[in-house]
């Protein structure tokens, strides 16, 4: 079973524990999904993915707030990598 | 059309002219066997029968995406590129980054031998891309909708409920494809829309090397990326119809699939260059994955994510 911890991004690089990891816009912290006996501190923790949503996710306007994913670290959103045609 | 739902029916102008259209040696059992019934045979049994399957239902989705848990049994790489194709409606109010589908993949936590399309809210862009067996993105060509004929003209506003697109089939939903050949070469990868190529597209990598062995047919995801797990990139809107081939499905029968079938299950269509998906999936009886599904290689996806999803009827 599987459980999801709100942890510093410090934590998170320090300890590389958790996969699918949400980060806030300035990247300071990070919500990860970990296995129920995690062992590190966190801030809080979300007993289900929708707990997660429900946590992040402005159901007024229908957006995350704040929070994003990016799991491609060889992301080039401006095209600066080419080659291009 | 279906068959009447009542009064006397006849074998060849009723049931034969549904089933398979023959006008000669017309047998009841084999009207029956291909219609899926079994014995005993009658006639009755076609009252309202329609060979075509029906597409009554949609999957109206926030946070849960369909795939497999575990690599299909039956996996290879795939020589002959790969084709995925499904409909979407984003009903997100402001625009994010859209997971479409994915195939690939031996380890179903790393992207690793995959393609992946996806679309990027920030630049307004469907970027399709191809990962080889380590991972590393050796293929990648992006189409920003706003400059191709989709209807998403402002990219600031991006794709979204009150600006989804071009809404061309009459159940309201866009279908989309991704098509790759196999091999390294930008070009080697083409997005649809509503059937058409999209002609203008940036950021295209090539790379030199040998594709033909490095991407895998083990997991298909719709709605997500197979690797990626719960995430806020989950497609937030309605699907159906996710078809996947582990060839290149060529541009013309990409518009057959669109003007031939539109947006309905798989079943009968068998364009003019190659055979049926290996995976097709309809979400009929509200969201049975049994009643209408290829399921060539043994995936079983089956729903994960949260519960915020549904499947309702189409108005």
């Amino acid at each position: 079973m599987s459980n999801y911890y709100l942890i510093t991004s410090e934590s998170y690089s320090t300890t590389l524990v958790g996969d699918y990891p949400i980060w806030n816009n300035d990247e300071s912290k990070v919500i990860i999904s970990a296995s129920i006996d995690y062992s590190y501190p966190y801030s809080q923790s979300f007993d289900g993915y929708d707990d997660v949503q429900n946590w992040i996710w402005d159901f007024s306007k229908k957006e995350y707030l704040n929070w994003c994913d990016d799991d491609d670290p060889d992301d080039d959103p401006y095209g600066i990598d080419g080659p291009f045609s | 059309m279906a068959v009447k739902t009542s009064g006397q029916l006849s074998l060849r102008y009723d049931i034969a002219a549904e089933v398979n259209g023959d006008s000669s040696n017309i047998r009841l059992r084999t009207l029956s066997s291909a219609a899926g019934f079994g014995t005993p045979d009658r006639m009755s049994e076609f009252y309202g029968y329609s060979a075509v399957p029906p597409n009554d239902f949609y999957w109206q989705n926030r946070n849960a995406w369909l795939g497999n848990t575990t690599a299909a049994p039956i996996s290879n790489t795939m020589p002959l590129g790969a084709t995925m194709m499904g409909w979407f409606l984003p009903n997100v109010t402001t625009s994010k980054n859209q997971l479409l589908f994915s195939i690939g993949g031996d380890i179903r936590s790393q992207r690793g031998g995959a393609f992946r399309a996806t679309y990027q809210a920030n630049l307004n862009r469907i970027q399709l891309a191809v990962w080889d067996s380590t991972g590393t993105r050796r293929v990648r060509r992006e189409y920003p909708l706003h400059d191709n004929p989709t209807g998403v003209s402002n990219s600031r506003s991006g794709w979204r409920r009150d600006q989804p697109g071009t809404l061309v089939d009459p159940s309201g939903l866009i279908h989309i494809a991704a098509t790759w050949n196999g091999t390294a070469n930008a070009n080697s990868l083409q997005l649809y829309w509503n059937g058409a190529p999209l002609l203008n597209s940036v950021n295209n990598d090539t790379s030199a090397i040998d594709m033909s062995n490095q991407v895998f047919n083990s997991f298909i995801a719709f709605g997500n990326s197979h690797w990626q797990g719960n995430n806020l990139s989950i497609f937030d809107g309605s699907m159906d119809n996710p078809f996947f081939f582990d060839y290149l499905v060529a541009g013309p029968a990409v518009g057959g699939y669109f003007n031939n079938v539109g947006n309905a299950f798989a079943t009968a269509y068998d364009g003019w260059n190659g055979t049926n998906p290996f995976y097709a999936q309809g979400f009929e009886a509200s969201g049975d994955l049994n009643q209408e599904v290829i399921n060539q290689f043994n995936h079983n996806p089956v729903m994960q994510g949260g519960a915020n999803f549904q499947f309702l009827p189409y108005p």
